[in-house]
């Protein structure tokens, strides 16, 4: 299956989703990303591994313009969207979560989906209320059944436990009609019981959606994954299939904290 | 670690801004030293107008800064904008005159004006700011209801009089300056003279901005204070004693604002009103210069003095704008200000009092009983009871309502409402008709009313492009700054304003049949009006672009990575805002059948304000609620605390209400309610 996904990556000639260049970015005087770049197909699926602070969530704030990059150009689906403001990305197709779940603490379950779907359609201004047969409505209900949060449609947010925060953070990201995901750390605080249900929804997506995942956990990502890439130091480490980056002593060396750079 | 990679052969931005600060620096200077030539006479006005201007809005910018320094290092290190300190200016200019007048020595009022401010200080801050710990927004409204019921105490205390300071006579007088301002045909050279006292503010400015520079440079105290900007969660696990570290600062706030009182009312004078005064300017240096930076402070107090003193030489009546435009113009290119941190803009989001839970969105048999005891008072009550009482607490709900929307739903507490509705007001007297002989365009009222309603909007809708360059506090000085700057206009400038005595004879038209200006009728349409207000509020609420605007108070970065244009949201919020706070200004300007710039004044502006937060800012009801309850006390405050103590009743229960329920009343109501219903006989 790996194996495959490998195959079907070499052989597309589908556009990119994704092709970084040289991207770079700043704080100040501290240097987060170094020089990235990155080519990630349309509907492939992609492991993003590192050490803490080796740039992955900087990587993803430049991709969706959360930090813009201070350095390098980002295409999407061949698309210029380096100096695109964050919901112009979103509106392409470009979604994410959160490592730490980012949720409208104020608004029922529900209404948190049908907000986001509301992002990416022309509605998303109007004055009038949502009716009863509203496609959108129906929409959001679909994804709260998807990620098992049919129970809790009209709770607020702020009353969710955990991982119901993180299942409704995954639903936030398959709002719209997503062609991309940029998902940091979805497993971060889940059961056992939980993430199996995680690689579960990730495993169900249709192929057309690709995503990157930044995961600590290498059973959920090597489940989830069909390509790896290591970042250290804010730079791209090394890149390949899923076995190849398991033996290879380099990586190992970085995840012994053996090796700098 | 970072790269710096420059070619050495183009300039980069910095060497170029350099250079041209440079090149002005000395055409500058060539200005004020060099002898002018005719053709620059008569483009300025002659050099003497030109140069004591200049001298003017350099010796107020010392002023200035010296006030807006504690302003800034309190914020800095607390993000506590006190909006008091206008008050704690005010407060140690009257003890320095009365110490100073009854020692018969002025450097005494000086030393105890500043040091029982530095006192005050202190003691806000243990007994007030410590309690709200953590809770920004509240701590700037408690300022606020400080500076209400100082205001009014100082009041009761000093009068209404204009004091004037004796300062001691070497310090008195004028001196020659080198500076030439002409040469006589004769050959004889002219020198400027300049009073001395003046250069002596900005001497002492100078050296208290260097000593304070030195101080947080320098010293331990400074270094604390700077890494409590920075990061203030590190400072305390690194075993400083924060508490008495913001109690050091706050007392250092206090004596500057104190010392500027004394040294500054020995300039100028000391009369109500001035709080006011240095509280805005303190606030337009600031967000120029950047928060908490001294440097900063300097820099925004310069540009601000010498816009306010050019700007009064030659654009007499529209002068004010020219300080506005520097603060809108600074926001646009770097809206942490000229020297601010930028990350202190994106830090410590901060929520409306009650606001994060969902906001009731329905029409409950609560409301629509209250609406039917609404359309049956007047059947009860006298026309001047609905008139006065009915009619006034509709339109300064409406406007309340205009805040609620912005601050209950969007997060953003806008100061600016009260200007809207103002706006609006004005265009009614402008293109309506009004008996002040002064323009009055006698449009008929199906055009000039909606109109003036849309102007509102649109003002609304400016305001707001200009305060969601940031967010949080930032929003309520932003917005505030704007107010007064309006006010500030409506008062100098006479040809479409007409100055400080505005618009008289402005009456509702004889519509329909219907003489709208009796009692009766004024009030069901402000009734009408309301109920229309109220309703739409409501149901846009649940709206595709309520829930929006919801959603990205709550949380704007995930609003944005869903697709929404926060900003758009917000400055349309600020739109539709506008429409409200512009219908009920129209009805005010009817109400009141005049309009002045004392109707927008700051201290109105904090009214509505006021009302919102007493009613509770969680539900479009609230606003309505804390009108009616500050309608009232308005009209029977002469019964209780006497005719001219109302702003310190309003103010203390303003205060109390933060204190004790951030939801208002109405919270206040939800919390004693289910103790009144009879409670099952046995409870576990």
């Amino acid at each position: 299956m790996v194996d495959r996904g490998v195959a079907d990556r070499l052989s597309s000639n589908s556009a990119f989703a994704l092709e970084l260049e040289g991207v770079g970015r700043q704080f100040g005087a501290l240097v987060a990303l170094v020089d990235v770049t990155l080519r990630v197909g349309a509907g492939e699926h992609r492991a993003v591994l590192g050490s803490n602070g080796a740039g992955k969530t900087t990587l993803f704030n430049a991709v969706t313009g959360d930090f813009p990059p201070t350095a390098g150009r980002i295409r999407f689906f061949g698309e210029d969207v380096t100096t695109f403001p964050v919901h112009e990305r979103i509106r392409r197709g470009l979604r994410r979560t959160y490592q730490i779940s980012q949720l409208f603490a104020g608004l029922t379950v529900i209404d948190s989906i049908f907000v986001a779907c509301c992002g990416v359609s022309r509605s998303r201004m109007s004055l009038a209320r949502p009716t009863a047969t509203d496609a959108t409505m129906a929409q959001a209900r679909t994804i709260a059944h998807s990620v098992h949060l049919d129970d809790l449609l009209e709770k607020p947010v702020s009353i969710l436990a955990h991982g119901q925060q993180r299942q409704l953070e995954i639903a936030l990201a398959l709002t719209g009609a997503p062609r991309f995901i940029l998902l940091d750390e979805p497993a971060a605080g889940l059961s056992p019981a939980e993430r199996r249900d995680l690689v579960a929804i990730l495993q169900a997506l249709p192929a057309h959606i690709g995503y990157i995942i930044i995961e600590h956990d290498l059973d959920v990502a090597l489940q989830v994954a069909s390509y790896v890439t290591i970042m250290h130091n804010g730079r791209v480490f090394k890149e390949g299939a899923p076995r190849e980056i398991e033996d290879d002593d380099d990586v190992q060396a970085i995840y012994l904290g053996a090796a700098h750079g | 670690m970072s790269l710096s990679i420059a070619s050495p052969a183009a300039p980069t931005a910095r060497q170029l801004w350099n250079g041209l600060a440079l090149l002005a620096a000395a055409a500058f200077l060539w200005m004020v030293l060099g002898v002018w030539p005719d053709w620059l006479v008569g483009l300025l006005d002659g050099k003497k107008a030109f140069v004591s201007a200049v001298l003017n809005g350099v010796t107020l910018a010392g002023l200035y800064f010296l006030v807006a320094s504690g302003f800034t290092l309190v914020f800095g290190l607390m993000r506590n904008v006190n909006l008091a300190h206008g008050s704690l200016y005010l407060l140690g200019a009257y003890i320095g005159y009365d110490v100073a007048a009854w020692t018969d020595n002025w450097f005494l009022g000086v030393i105890v004006g500043a040091l029982t401010i530095g006192i005050v200080g202190a003691l806000l801050q243990v007994f007030v700011f410590q309690r709200l710990a953590g809770d920004e927004l509240r701590q700037t409204l408690v300022t606020i209801g400080i500076s209400i019921v100082a205001a009014d105490l100082m009041l009761a205390v000093w009068g209404g009089k204009t004091y004037q300071f004796s300062i001691p006579p070497w310090l008195d007088g004028a001196v020659a300056t080198p500076i030439v301002t002409a040469i006589k045909s004769n050959g004889q050279i002219v020198t400027l003279r300049y009073p001395l006292y003046r250069l002596v503010v900005l001497g002492v400015s100078l050296v208290i901005g260097v000593g304070l520079w030195l101080a947080l440079n320098r010293t331990k105290f400074g270094t604390m204070i700077r890494a409590g900007v920075d990061d203030r969660a590190m400072l305390s696990t690194v075993g400083v004693n924060v508490r008495l570290l913001f109690v050091g600062v706050f007392a250092l706030g206090g004596f500057l604002a104190g010392l500027s009182g004394v040294i500054g009312g020995s300039a100028l004078s000391v009369a109500p009103g001035e709080d006011v005064r240095y509280l805005m300017a303190s606030l337009v240096v600031v967000i120029v210069g950047g928060m908490g930076s001294i440097v900063g402070a300097a820099i925004g107090a310069l540009l601000v003095g010498l816009a306010e003193q050019l700007g009064l030489v030659y654009l007499p009546t529209y002068g004010v704008v020219l300080t506005f435009v520097i603060m809108v113009v600074t926001l646009a290119l770097r809206p942490q200000g000229i020297m601010g941190n930028p990350r202190l803009r994106l830090a410590d989001p901060v929520r409306p009092p009650g606001a994060g839970d969902v906001v009731a969105t329905e029409l409950t048999p609560a409301t629509l009983a209250l609406g039917v005891a609404l359309i049956l008072f007047p059947l009860i009550a006298t026309p001047f009871v609905t008139f006065q009482i009915g009619a006034q607490t509709l339109i300064l709900g409406m406007v309340a309502l205009s805040l609620m929307v912005l601050a209950g739903y969007g997060g953003m507490v806008s100061m600016a409402q009260l200007t809207v509705a103002g706006v609006a007001g004005y265009s009614v007297a402008i293109l309506g008709s009004n008996s002040a002989g002064v323009l009055g365009l006698n449009w008929p009222w199906w055009i000039y009313a909606p109109l003036a309603i849309l102007i509102g909007g649109l003002v609304s809708a400016l305001i707001g492009a200009i305060a969601v360059r940031t967010a949080g506090i930032y929003t309520i000085m932003i917005t505030l700054a704007t107010g007064s700057a309006f006010f500030y206009l409506a008062q100098q400038n006479y040809s479409l304003f007409n100055g400080h005595s505005g618009f008289r004879g402005v009456a509702p038209p004889d519509a329909f049949g219907v003489a709208w200006r009796s009692a009766v009728p004024f009030y069901y349409l402000c009734l009408a009006v309301a109920a229309l207000c109220y309703c739409a509020v409501v149901y846009a609420a649940r709206s595709t672009f309520g829930l929006a605007l919801m959603a990205s108070r709550d949380n704007a970065r995930r609003a944005r990575a869903v697709g929404h244009n926060v900003t758009a949201l917000r400055i349309a919020a600020f739109f539709l805002a506008g429409l409200i706070a512009g219908v009920a200004g129209v009805l005010y300007v009817w109400f009141n059948g005049r309009i002045s710039p004392g109707a927008v004044s700051v201290s109105e502006a904090v009214g509505i304000l006021v009302i919102a937060v007493i009613g509770g800012i969680r539900h479009p009801i609230g606003p309505f609620l804390g009108a009616a309850l500050y309608v009232l006390l308005k009209t029977f405050a002469i019964d209780l605390v006497g005719a001219d103590r109302f702003n310190t009743l309003i103010g203390a229960i303003f205060l109390i209400i933060v204190f004790v329920s951030p939801d208002g009343i109405l919270g206040l109501w939800r919390r004693v309610a289910p103790t009144l219903t009879p409670r099952p006989l046995r409870e576990a």
